[in-house]
């Protein structure tokens, strides 16, 4: 039982640090507050939906279009909204209305489109795979397999290649990038695309799974923010040690209390953060990393 | 003293003891102009800067030297006037063109990239590579973690000639004030620049890292740099400065050699508060 519930943890953790460090990679090196990211991610799901179901495209295209479609709008919100609004010298007040904006535009017009009701991208029974007693279905293992290849090649990324210094440059001073020759507008595209592909990639797979409806981003973007702050923000490694960690808890709540307390639970440990540890988990481990060179 | 014929006199003097080759001239600007609200931060400014030549820009403080710097890398925009780079007008290019275009530049407060690490900050200041082309990553992975080989070979090898090798993989947060500014300095040499504007790079640094710094500048006005100077400290002028700016005001009030320029008993009263 136990080790079942660890299982869903885990497939529930890949999904929550998928789309934390998908939000990282904007906020970190952005500042901007990007609540249209749960609009990137409901548009992922629903096209990805389009695709499958009414175009009857083969499964992995869907999901593609889905995760490419998220990146799309990503880098026009950057593109159309927060760059302009950047170059003027706007606050971060102005970008976090913006972006609520964004949200709510966008979210309306997918309910206009597709209506409120709960949309079920494979119905019938799934096949199940069981290993070591637990049972996890085939789009579950494929939410594990996904994660456990992208997000260590995404950290290994940001860490070892030109492109990971430039965004971690860009994060610790965006004005001093740009003195020493560095594109800012380009970076911020890029990390537009790159997370909002993330976010696309965990929305295909969690409607895979369990289906959506117009209003599923939100949940899932304010998770992401409680796992960005949990992990530490200005890491990225942070969100997604802090991803696996809610999404381990939220499967215990299940267990031992009740699904309905999951929110309760998820917010009282953002708030245990904020008091006892702000910095989050992942700041510790710099710190030694430091006291060791 | 901010007179047009007390300028004149100076530039005279100045140009009775220019060598005999014809000064190459990579940085301008002609009557710059910058306003903030009612301050006139820049009043009609005019300067040139010389290839393998030391340029101290002096003058007391809230004298336009800072904003100047912030107008020649692209930071603000010139309300009127030009800044032209080897010829070409660059006002208005924003400043990632202007650094990439060979224009660099060493803040007053040292700033570095505090998470990174020493040998990343260097790193990053590269002039263009092809890894940061998304296409040649994904497709050539061979060409980048070559072409990266060599950057960190090149980047180590400045870091050695600021004397921080050392401390290469530190995150760059540990390093000492001096050591930032040096750091920094070493930034600007891997990226390349040819012209190097810089901030009081020897404020809050103690003085054997003075020394070291004053050496680096030193080599690269020697090996045909054009650098700029910022500096309060007069024996720093006057130890490497070839030619001297004094501002005040928002306007150029005089110009010369270094020797007469802080000896000049005006420019003495304004800056140093010692009255002739």
């Amino acid at each position: 039982m136990l080790l079942q519930l660890l299982a869903n943890g885990l497939v529930n953790g890949c999904m929550i640090a998928l789309m934390a460090l998908g939000y990282a990679l904007i906020y970190n090196t952005t500042r901007i507050f990007h609540v249209a990211h749960g609009a990137a991610y409901t548009a992922a799901a629903y096209l990805c939906y389009l695709l499958l179901i009414v175009f009857k495209w083969p499964l992995l295209l869907a999901v593609v279009g889905g995760v490419a479609a998220a990146a799309l709008l990503g880098v026009t919100m950057e593109l159309a909204v927060y760059a302009p609004l950047y170059r003027r010298g706007a606050s971060d007040l102005i970008s976090l209305i913006s972006s609520l904006g964004l949200y709510v535009a966008l979210v309306n017009l997918i309910a206009l489109l597709f209506g409120n009701e709960t949309k079920v991208l494979r119905p019938g029974v799934e096949k199940t795979c069981r290993l070591l007693g637990v049972i996890l279905t085939r789009i579950q293992v494929a939410e594990v397999v996904v994660a456990a290849v992208l997000l260590p090649l995404l950290v290994l990324f940001l860490k070892r290649t030109l492109w990971g210094k430039i965004i971690r440059g860009v994060r610790d001073n965006p004005v001093l990038a740009e003195v020493l020759g560095i594109d800012l507008m380009a970076v911020r595209i890029a990390v537009f695309a790159a997370g909002s592909a993330l976010a696309g990639m965990a929305a295909c797979l969690t409607a895979l799974d369990v289906g959506m409806d117009p209003q599923v981003g939100m949940p899932v973007l304010l998770t992401a923010a409680v796992a960005l702050i949990v992990g530490g923000v200005g890491t990225f490694e942070g969100p997604v040690i802090g991803g696996f960690l809610l999404g381990l808890i939220q499967s215990l709540i299940v267990w031992k209390i009740s699904a309905q307390w999951t929110d309760v639970i998820t917010f009282g440990v953002l708030i245990v953060f904020l008091v006892f540890r702000p910095e989050g988990i992942a700041s510790r481990r710099r710190r030694l990393e430091e006291s060791a060179a | 003293m901010r007179s047009t014929r007390r300028l004149e006199e100076m530039e005279a003097t100045a140009s009775s003891v220019v060598p005999d080759a014809p000064p190459v001239v990579t940085l301008e600007c002609v009557d710059l102009v910058k306003n903030f609200g009612g301050v006139r931060a820049v009043d009609g400014v005019s300067l040139s800067f010389e290839a393998g030549k030391v340029t101290a820009l002096v003058g007391p403080n809230g004298a336009g030297k800072t904003t100047l710097f912030h107008l020649l890398t692209g930071s603000i925009k010139p309300d009127s006037g030009a800044i032209l780079y080897r010829g070409s007008p660059i006002q208005g290019l924003p400043p990632w063109t202007v650094a990439q275009m060979g224009i660099g530049r060493l803040f007053q407060d040292v700033r570095i990239f505090p998470n990174l690490t020493v040998l990343e900050n260097v790193l990053v200041a590269r002039p263009i590579q092809r890894g940061e082309r998304a296409l040649v990553s994904l497709f050539a992975p061979r060409v980048v973690v070559k072409e990266e080989a060599d950057s960190t070979d090149r980047a180590s090898e400045w870091l050695d000639r600021v004397g921080l090798s050392e401390h290469a993989d530190q995150p760059a947060q540990a390093l000492s004030y001096g050591q930032q500014k040096l750091l920094a300095i070493a930034r600007l040499l891997a990226a390349g620049s040819d012209v190097l504007l810089l901030d009081e790079p020897t404020a809050g640094v103690n003085p054997m890292l003075i020394k070291r710094l004053l050496t680096i500048i030193r080599d690269l006005s020697g090996g045909g740099r054009t650098v700029v100077l910022i500096e309060h400290n007069v024996n720093v002028v006057l130890d490497v400065a070839d030619w001297v700016y004094f501002l005040d005001e928002g306007q150029v009030a005089a110009f010369g050699l270094p020797q007469e320029v802080l000896s000049d008993p005006v420019v003495r009263g304004l800056y140093l508060g010692l009255r002739a």
